[in-house]
């Protein structure tokens, strides 16, 4: 027996070792309904730059896809290991249950079902959390849950991980879920401690007075003083008596969104036909 | 059998205190396991209290606050920290109560490297042919140093086998100096000269992470806190809702709008 140095390649062997027994408890979780399938693919290695990629055009219209677009970037410039496990359905956009619950907000599956095939025609656009609603509550709790067994695999084995939203929404956009409708990431690795969680990134990418000030605008309650003068002022600085500021409600530019979501579906789309581009070069190659 | 109900709001009430008792019974299951961690010779040395409820919480809180005033470097870490505390559900504190006071005299060379243990007894009152004086209680730095380092890392073992536990447990926790410095500081594990505060908690956001800056000034109870003051503030501006309604007005309006809308749809369809 010769010595295996535990580096960053074994690590990353590792990691796809647990990734399989994550996906394996995807199809292990138990149902309620029964009727989810899934579809679980393992990103790795150079194919992690079309995500770390969508992420910066989706950044455009959705904050939190900057905290996952540093740490896997931040992983990647160090050539720290990390896998990407996707977990993907088709199943949620249809109820073949007859349940009638009404948690979809329908009398019956039937009304569901109709208003389903009728909104899925419909154009979507990539801002949406986690891909195409309307969805069947129960048959999203199946999905969700099964998500959860993964990642508590993942803990099991002592893998630092995170059910991401932003993955998730970053591998439909690129187009490595074929086919699902609804799909979550669960990055794996790399080898620290609460990698996910307390991200360091925000030091550089959130500097303090912009935090600050971002948390005053979001709980200007937490900064109000006394109101008697019947204005909403809020305390900015630690001098705060001596330069006054107040709240004010204003209008957003709508139409300002509705453009930069055309704008990201572009880049996106051109993004897709990048790694199409590349998947027939490999192939080539191969 | 009786219904247990848990709600974890409001923090302490009845209803959070029967989610609450579980994270202690998992703290109990973390001592099994910080106990039956490795030490060297299968010497015990682990003393350990669990500590639980808003006052006793409170009390470590703010003996962490007072000791930041007194520790500058370490200020703003204890000050956060005693938030956590607060917003933990159990604490577990373990001490060693021989690496101050009872090395194990090995002359391994971990504390000062030297090859023997003068480094440790040079620093410590001895007396009686070698002895080190335990009634010579030091807590003017938050740790009783110099440690027997072989012996703290049997505490090492304890506390990470108690990590790991909770890991098993599902519970969240943390391991914390200031928390351990200032449970001794309150004479908990007061035989030891060192001690390790781990913080527990069961909660739907983990309180030990993402931690904001300023998060002594800014944190929930302190938000909460200004919630309740301004807005019981604001309602000084309200009127008599008997006479002077106009939102229950506008309602009526709407329904009466919509109720005519229905009836000329239902005209048009006859």
């Amino acid at each position: 027996m010769s010595i295996i140095p535990v580096n960053e390649k074994f690590t990353e062997e590792t990691l796809i070792q647990v990734g399989r027994l994550c996906a394996q408890a995807v199809y292990k979780a138990p149902q309620l309904t029964g009727r989810v399938s899934f579809t679980c693919n393992l990103v790795t290695g150079e194919d992690l730059k079309y995500i770390t990629e969508a992420f910066q055009i989706l950044f455009r219209l959705e904050m939190y896809h900057l905290p996952s677009l540093f740490c896997y970037r931040d992983a990647m410039d160090k050539g720290e290991p990390l896998v990407l496990l996707l977990v993907g359905t088709k199943d949620l956009n249809h109820s073949e249950l007859n349940w009638d619950c009404g948690a979809c907000g329908f009398d019956t599956c039937g009304e569901f079902n109709r208003y389903t095939r009728k909104k899925l025609k419909e154009p979507s656009y990539p801002g949406m959390l986690q891909g195409q609603g309307p969805c069947c509550a129960w048959k999203l709790m199946d999905f969700s849950l099964a998500n959860d067994w993964a990642a508590a695999v993942a803990w099991q084995h002592n893998v630092t991980n995170r059910v991401e939203v932003a993955s998730g929404q970053a591998a439909l956009a690129v187009g490595m879920m074929e086919g699902c409708t609804t799909v979550l990431g669960l990055p794996l690795g790399p080898r620290h401690e609460l990698y996910w969680y307390s991200r360091r990134g925000f030091d550089t990418a959130l500097p303090y007075k912009r935090w600050l000030n971002t948390m005053q605008l979001n709980y200007p309650h937490h900064w109000g003083t006394f109101k008697g003068s019947g204005r909403p002022e809020i305390k900015k600085g630690n001098r705060w008596w001596e330069d006054m500021y107040e709240a004010k409600l204003e209008e957003m530019d709508v139409q300002e969104l509705v453009e930069s979501r055309k704008d990201v579906e572009e880049d996106l789309r051109e993004l897709r036909e990048q790694r199409m581009a590349d998947l027939k070069k490999r192939a080539e190659q191969d | 059998m009786p219904e247990i109900y848990v709600n974890d709001w409001p923090p302490h009430a009845p209803d959070d205190l029967h989610r609450r008792e579980g994270v202690v019974e998992a703290a109990r299951l973390m001592l099994n396991a910080a106990y039956t961690a490795p030490v060297a010779g299968g010497v015990g040395q682990i003393e350990a209290v669990i500590l639980w409820g808003k006052h006793e919480q409170e009390k470590l809180a703010k003996k962490m606050e007072e000791m930041a005033a007194h520790n500058q470097h370490t200020s703003r870490r204890f000050k956060y920290e005693a938030e956590m505390v607060r917003e933990s559900d159990a604490i577990l504190l373990i001490g060693d109560y021989l690496a101050s006071t009872l090395p194990i005299d090995a002359g391994c060379g971990l504390c000062g490297g030297e090859p023997n243990c003068s480094f440790l007894y040079e620093r410590k009152k001895v007396v009686a042919g070698g002895q080190i004086d335990p009634t010579e209680r030091n807590f003017d730095k938050l740790v009783d140093g110099p440690i027997c380092l072989v012996r703290f890392q049997d505490m090492s073992y304890a506390v990470g086998s108690a990590l790991f536990m909770s890991t098993r447990l599902l519970v969240d926790a943390r391991p914390y100096f200031t928390v351990g410095a200032a449970g001794r500081q309150l004479g908990y594990c007061s035989d030891s000269g060192v001690v390790c505060g781990i913080l527990i908690a069961a909660q739907q956001k983990n309180p030990f992470v993402d931690i904001p800056q300023d998060y002594h000034v800014i944190n929930m109870r302190r938000m909460i806190q200004s919630v309740r003051h301004w807005y019981i503030i604001n309602r000084n501006t309200a009127g008599d809702y008997r006479f002077f309604d106009p939102s229950a007005d506008l309602e009526k309006e709407m329904l009466q709008q919509q109720q005519e809308e229905q009836a000329e749809k239902e005209g048009d369809e006859e």
